[in-house]
């Protein structure tokens, strides 16, 4: 109102008031408690206060003061300034020089009558001026409200950046609706957020209590926002209770449900929670909602992976310079996949979502759970040690087991597995816990499952299974930096007319750049099911050589043969034997000069497949060899089951002949059987040259170990014998 | 009441309208102007504690006028707000020049601009009453 009037441009009324009536001496204007604005002349400004006293005494119905007030040589005319009707906002003085005035022989009530339009333009420009002061309230208050809505981020990516949007936005509704108190509660989620203390007094332990005995309830229930402006005729009783007025809102949930509530307190003598105060709060509930999303897991409502390595990364950060310990533990639930592939995922979520549940029943507020994986849940519990953390594994345990749904007219039950890990103030960080932890529950279903391993760094078997984990992110690098590389043994015929065989193989580059024997990858790389691809890689490599080192055709010189490992794996791996068949097409390679090495373990085991897999790639010309003959659960009546061409009689054996007699008959009379059957045999691990011509004199065809040739890179033993045939051809 | 004098330059009514609307409602004493030359002339007259200006505008613009204010009144202890829409921050460089200036995103969000008054005014106190007691 001050500024509508003060924004009134008085020189502008002066002049058309001097051509409304002359001897215009000058114009002053006040506000409605009767302190001057603005005047054009002096004389003038000193009078006002005293006019403004007499104005108030006049006739209140019209509020004018008519006639002229003779104050020295001026005769001052008063208007009152409405914006409406009948309500004053102002006065305006209007001074008229007496001489003119009595020049004109004019009456007072004239000179009113002439000036009375001037007051009406300037109570309508007053009038215009509210107008446009409303507008751009209204338009200010938009774009605030836009404003609010924009700068309230709901894009989030972990738990901590969601925490901070939250506390942001409890704030921001706060200062928006310039409330008391703002609060977020979400129970289930143990959430509860509340904005900065305002100038106004809310009491926020009564408040608390109103809600958990019943509001948040009756919130979650009816689903729809709650006003109360006038508590006494609130149809909620405990509202009724409150000296407060209360705007809340249910924060919707995944599905149907609802997560909690955000809650807007003002006392009694602010203004009424409005329309417009409710649509705002129902964006920021929904905004709400998706930060929660953002950090949280649809299915359970538990936390996700990513808030909960934040959560962990922090509470790390606090242990440092402690002596406490958190507890970490590592649930995964047993055998899963059966009752998703028995029963569908519909049941498997079920069964996750009941299980988080338990879990959740039977832990303290302050410990932090979060599903970290399909079917795996993490849980943090503070100030706990190793063996606090294993009686309440035990007791998770229990919890599930006795849990079960009814699945259509089967009753499903389940058991977890779990991993107990401690975190204190020393090195570790997030991820290295946790790893212990799942390292610790992969034990725990090794062992038989429905079980709680802890985690303990002399335990050999957790050692084993650790160097496992990390050998397998060393192959998956490897795989795609390139860091494996081919090697190559040659393989020496001891009878005449034997061609030179050469087996290829796969050593790994460390970081430091060591070349890495493959005793240290490749049990890490079966465990965890990663030999069908380095597999692929080994064949397409090899092939690649050898194509490229390839001897002049029309050369009488036989081509090295070459020995490619294949796993059990990639035996029964889908798709594999067409890419071979492909790769070995594409290569160029005449099939021939191929002699694939299958273990007789990994035969034996996958006694159909490997029969299938050696019939295909026999058709094509492709030799095989038997591998490690003699290691494992040797039996010659399997012998018989396979197509091979090659028998390779197991290091172990070869090693002692030259000493043990015994080991000498045994070598002896697998070369006698494998004659019998056709078969070439290959003696490996001939580490010398007593060896060699015990095996020679034995009729044993070939000979593979460090006594013939040390393994080299495999281009490098191409490219020697290519130069050979070279110069042998010219 | 020591109420802070607030001057804010703007060509257009309606920006300047709905400012003053926001800080009268906060109690500061506001002066308008539609462009830089009138802006000068008031602030040599009697500087404001607090100076907002918009960039584009007639007769002598955002930053001339800063440039002048930085020439005339090179020990001015009122800080300057410049309010832009502009988005580049090209246009900000020559600004690194002028001390105490910051910048304001434009449609200005009066609340937000009222936070920042706020907390310059309250900065001010912190340190006048810090030099007092030493």
């Amino acid at each position: 109102m001050k500024s509508a009037i003060s924004n009134l441009d008085l020189k502008n009324y002066a002049q058309l008031a001097g051509r409304m009536c002359t001897g215009i001496t000058g114009l002053a204007i006040c506000d409605a408690a009767g302190a001057l604005l603005d005047a054009t002349d002096d004389r003038i400004k000193g009078l006002v206060e005293q006019l403004f006293a007499q104005w108030r005494e006049s006739d209140s119905t019209t509020g004018q003061l008519r006639g002229a007030q003779s104050v020295g040589e001026d005769s001052l005319y008063c208007f009152a300034l409405s914006a409406q009707p009948e309500i004053h906002v102002g006065m305006l003085v209007v001074g008229v020089s007496k001489q003119t005035s009595d020049d004109a022989s004019k009456s007072g009530t004239d000179i009113f009558d002439a000036l009375m339009p001037l007051s009406v333009c300037v109570s309508n420009d007053l009038k215009l001026n509210l107008e446009l002061d409303a507008m751009a309230g209204e338009l200010s208050e938009r774009y605030e409200e836009l404003n609010l809505v924009y700068h309230t981020d709901d894009q989030v990516s972990y738990f901590r950046e969601g925490q901070e949007a939250l506390v942001n936005l409890v704030q921001n509704c706060a200062d928006y609706l310039d409330v008391g108190l703002a609060l977020l509660r979400l129970r289930g989620k143990r959430v509860n957020i509340t904005s900065n203390a305002q100038s106004c007094p809310i009491d926020l332990d009564l408040i608390t209590r109103a809600l958990d005995d019943g509001i948040y309830d009756q919130i979650q229930k009816m689903r729809e926002p709650l006003i109360v402006n006038d508590p006494n005729v609130s149809k909620i009783k405990l509202a009724r209770r409150l000296p407060y007025k209360i705007l809340a809102f249910p924060v919707p949930g995944i599905g149907n449900n609802i997560d909690g509530t955000l809650l807007m307190v003002n006392d009694l003598s602010s203004p009424d929670f409005t329309n417009s105060d409710k649509n705002i709060l129902s964006v920021m509930s929904k905004k709400t909602a998706k930060i929660i999303q953002g950090s949280y897991d649809g299915l359970t409502g538990l936390l996700n992976r990513c808030s909960f390595e934040h959560m962990l990364e922090s509470s790390l950060a606090e242990l440092r310079n402690t002596i406490s310990e958190h507890c970490i533990l590592h649930i995964n639930v047993d055998q899963l996949h059966l009752v998703n592939d028995t029963l569908g995922h519909e049941a498997g979520d079920a069964v996750i979502a009941n299980t988080a549940s338990a879990i959740i029943t039977e832990l303290r507020d302050s410990d932090v759970v979060a599903r970290i994986g399909g079917d795996e849940i993490g849980v943090l519990v503070h100030e706990c040690n190793i063996e606090q953390g294993t009686r309440i594994a035990k007791k998770l345990l229990e919890v599930v087991k006795a849990d079960s749904i009814a699945w259509g007219d089967q009753k499903l039950e389940w058991t977890v597995s779990i991993g107990v890990a401690t975190m204190n103030g020393s090195k570790d960080n997030a991820e290295q816990v946790l790893k212990h932890a799942v390292v610790a529950c992969d034990v725990a279903k090794e062992r038989g499952r429905n079980l709680v391993q802890a985690y303990g760094k002399q335990d050999t078997g957790l050692k084993e299974r650790e160097h496992h984990m990390h050998m397998v992110g060393e192959v998956h690098a490897a795989l795609r930096d390139g860091q494996f590389t081919l090697y190559g043994q040659l393989i020496e015929p001891l009878q005449a007319g034997g061609e030179w065989h050469v087996e290829a193989l796969l050593r790994m580059t460390d970081k430091n750049g060591e070349i890495m024997p493959p005793s240290n990858f490749l049990p890490a790389s079966e465990r965890y099911q990663l030999m069908p691809e380095i597999d692929r890689w080994v064949v397409e490599q090899t092939l690649k050589t050898l194509s490229m080192c390839h001897t002049d055709d029309t050369s009488d010189e036989p081509e090295l043969i070459c020995g490619i490992n294949l796993s059990g794996q990639s035996l029964c791996k889908d798709g594999f034997l067409a890419f071979v068949i492909d790769a070995i097409e594409t290569s160029g390679v005449a099939p021939d000069r191929l002699c694939f090495e299958i273990t007789e373990t990994a035969a034996v085991s996958n006694l159909t497949q490997a029969q299938e897999f050696i019939a295909a790639l026999r058709s094509q010309g492709c030799r095989f060899a038997l591998d490690d003959f003699g290691a494992g659960l040797s039996s010659f009546g399997y012998l018989k089951s396979f197509d091979v061409q090659y028998l390779k009689i197991d290091g172990a054996l070869v090693r002692g002949i030259a000493e043990d007699p015994v080991a000498q008959a045994m070598v002896a009379s697998v070369n006698q059987i494998g004659k019998v059957m056709g078969l070439k045999i290959i003696a490996e691990f001939v580490e010398s040259t007593a060896i060699r011509s015990i095996l020679k004199k034995m009729g044993v065809d070939y000979a593979q170990g460090y006594a013939i040739a040390k393994p080299q890179p495999l281009t490098e033993i191409l490219s020697a014998i290519q130069a050979k045939t070279a110069i042998g051809a010219t | 009441m020591n109420a802070k004098r607030i001057l804010i330059v703007d060509d257009q009514p309606l920006v300047l309208r709905v400012l003053r609307l926001a800080l009268e409602r906060a109690d500061y004493v506001v002066e308008t102007q539609p462009n830089g030359v009138a802006a000068l002339e008031s602030i040599l007259d009697a500087p404001p504690d607090a100076l907002i200006t918009d960039i584009e505008m007639p007769e002598m613009d955002g930053r001339a006028l800063c440039e002048q204010i930085d020439l005339q009144l090179p020990r001015r202890n009122f800080p300057i707000f410049v309010a832009t829409s502009l988005t580049s921050l090209e246009h900000r460089h020559w600004s690194n020049s002028v001390r105490d200036l910051a910048f304001l995103e434009k449609p200005l969000s009066a609340r937000k601009l009222l936070t920042t008054l706020a907390r310059y005014f309250q900065d001010q106190t912190v340190i006048r009453a810090k030099t007092t007691a030493s």
